[in-house]
């Protein structure tokens, strides 16, 4: 494939402003694509920090290296209203919308009886309504340029875990979306698929899912730990990195006969 | 190489079974048109060669190997060949496959013709992976690096109507193919530790030899479809009308050889090294899974 596969495609990433999202708009401006970020910024969330400017800016500053122009607008998946208004706002700079990557998406772990109901009800509605209503809000211009749909799923969307019923059960709900979605836009000559990283060194991992140390920690040390765990983890024993979902990305984004997949880039943690 | 240029093969070597036609052609030309070197094993001297002139064609560098990759011996030979001539290699592409050309030959009692079909498929769709792979992990090892590709099938992964399995697929080809896709698995598991990723694609229905030998067939055979174009009737089926022998392909479009083989030089390229252990439907949607 050349290098400029997306020459002249426009890219919507949810929740791209940093990790996963990050890499996945770099990869697609690398490969010729002009790039939308919609990101919740400053958003709350119980359990870790989400999304600043500074990280934002940092990754538009990336973008702008990577040979584009990127474009940013402010994005809450969760709310029908913001998702029809950062679409709206695509298509008024771009002109259009090629390739839509719902990426955005909020864990928070602990055992049932533990587990807050507003924190359920808060991941629910970003990994799984948000597709729906990001989905609802694309269609219009994906049906136009022919289009694809990438839907950021997880492993924990194949697989079931102790103290992960709300993160597992939203995820195996994107990833019921996707195919269904795959099936019903099938006609309208949308692509929908979906891409399940395994373990990425991304905020979410290390602010929160990563057991926490007895010693007071400093970020390399906290990082080295994480990839000590996926060296036992993962039978590829390494973590995998923004740019590795990116890459999938690209692929299923460019494949004309590949929709309704849910392809796992986890270093063979889940093998299907 | 550049972090942007993750797909390239520039200074690969591939080795791909039953690259003379078809499916197996036109990934050999893939990975060869992403910069790699190709050792190219057919059956047949005039498809060995074929591919390879067309590899040639490319700027890369190809290296005929003719011989029945069934057989150890051939199985051995390709392997040592394919190392000695290009120095190391990284890519294996497993796409022998389909069913024996004629009937085998079968012992004389009432399971026998049964059995012969059975091994028949067994030894090209399952064992003639198996070995090659055998044959070429020592020297991934050795390099510390390695990525195998299988070619499966949609066949592999999900049950077909009984009129298909009538007559089309032999129940022992799908049960190859979910063979494979499960060696997949732990093929990916115990050579994980080696950095070497071990993946299958499984193709959906495409126009090779043996679709077109078996829409010849359905249009001298049977009843409803007599008389009509072998390759207009092949075009129905991603159209869907043909419901009660094949599953709905929802993307109404036929995939081509074409299209397995970005799939495969996808998986070869260092922007899948950490995919592993994964059978990748390239079908227009018709499995869902």
């Amino acid at each position: 494939m050349s290098q400029k596969a997306l020459k002249g495609k426009v890219a919507l990433i949810t929740g791209g402003a940093r990790g996963i999202g990050a890499g996945i708009a770099e990869v697609l401006a690398r490969s010729g694509a002009q790039v939308a970020i919609g990101d919740l910024i400053g958003g709350k969330h119980s359990a870790y920090r989400l999304a600043d400017h500074d990280e934002l800016d940092a990754t538009l500053a990336r973008l702008a290296d990577a040979g584009t122009e990127p474009f940013s607008t402010h994005l809450d998946v969760a709310n029908g209203d913001s998702c029809n208004s950062a679409v709206a706002s695509v298509l008024d700079h771009f002109g259009g919308l090629d390739i839509l990557v719902n990426n955005a998406g909020i864990v928070r772990s602990g055992e049932i009886a533990d587990l807050d109901e507003r924190d359920w009800d808060q991941m629910f509605a970003v990994n799984a309504k948000g597709l729906f209503l990001m989905s609802r809000a694309a269609l219009p211009a994906l049906k136009k340029s022919q289009g694809a749909i990438v839907n950021i799923a997880s492993v924990a969307g194949l697989q079931g875990h102790a103290g992960m019923s709300a993160y597992c059960g939203s995820k195996f709900a994107a990833i019921g979306i996707t195919q269904s979605l795959a099936q019903e836009f099938a006609r309208d000559g949308i692509r929908v698929n979906a891409v399940c990283p395994g373990f990425l060194a991304t905020a979410m991992w290390l602010d929160h899912l990563l057991p926490p140390s007895d010693d007071d920690e400093s970020e390399e040390e906290r990082a080295a730990r994480f990839e000590a765990m996926m060296n036992k983890m993962v039978p590829l024993g390494r973590p995998q990195t923004p740019d590795d979902i990116g890459e999938a990305v690209l692929l299923l984004a460019t494949a004309p006969n590949i929709t309704g997949v849910s392809l796992p880039v986890a270093g063979g943690a889940i093998m299907r | 190489m550049t972090r942007s240029n993750r797909r390239t093969l520039d200074g690969k070597v591939a080795l791909v079974s039953a690259a003379g036609r078809g499916i197996g052609r036109a990934i050999a030309i893939g990975l060869a048109e992403a910069g790699a070197s190709v050792a190219v094993n057919s059956y047949g001297e005039e498809t060995t060669h074929g591919t390879a002139d067309a590899i040639s064609e490319t700027g890369s560098r190809a290296l005929p190997l003719v011989g029945d990759i069934t057989d150890p011996e051939t199985i051995l030979s390709a392997a040592a060949s394919t190392i000695e001539h290009f120095g190391q290699i990284d890519i294996l592409v497993n796409n022998v496959g389909a069913g024996p050309k004629q009937m085998p030959d079968s012992e004389p009692h009432a399971l026998g013709p049964a059995a012969a079909l059975w091994d028949a498929l067994y030894d090209q769709n399952l064992r003639a992976a198996v070995l090659l792979t055998e044959a070429v992990v020592p020297a991934m090892v050795k390099q510390g690096h390695g990525k195998i590709v299988h070619v499966s099938s949609i066949a592999g992964r999900t049950s077909l109507s009984n009129r298909m399995l009538k007559f089309f697929t032999h129940p022992a080809y799908g049960a190859m193919k979910a063979a494979l896709c499960h060696y997949t698995t732990t093929l990916a598991e115990t050579l994980g530790s080696r950095s070497i990723n071990v993946n299958a694609v499984c193709p959906g229905i495409v126009w090779t030899d043996s679709w077109e030998k078996n829409a010849e067939n359905a249009v001298a055979t049977l009843p409803e479809f007599k008389g009509q174009n072998a390759r207009e009737w092949f075009e129905g089926i991603a159209r869907g009308d043909y419901p009660e022998i094949f599953d709905r392909t929802p993307l109404r479009r036929e995939q081509t050889v074409e299209d397995i083989a970005d799939a495969v030089v996808f998986l070869s390229s260092e922007a899948a090294r950490n995919i592993t252990g994964q059978s990748l439907m390239v079908d227009g949607g018709m499995v869902k899974i």
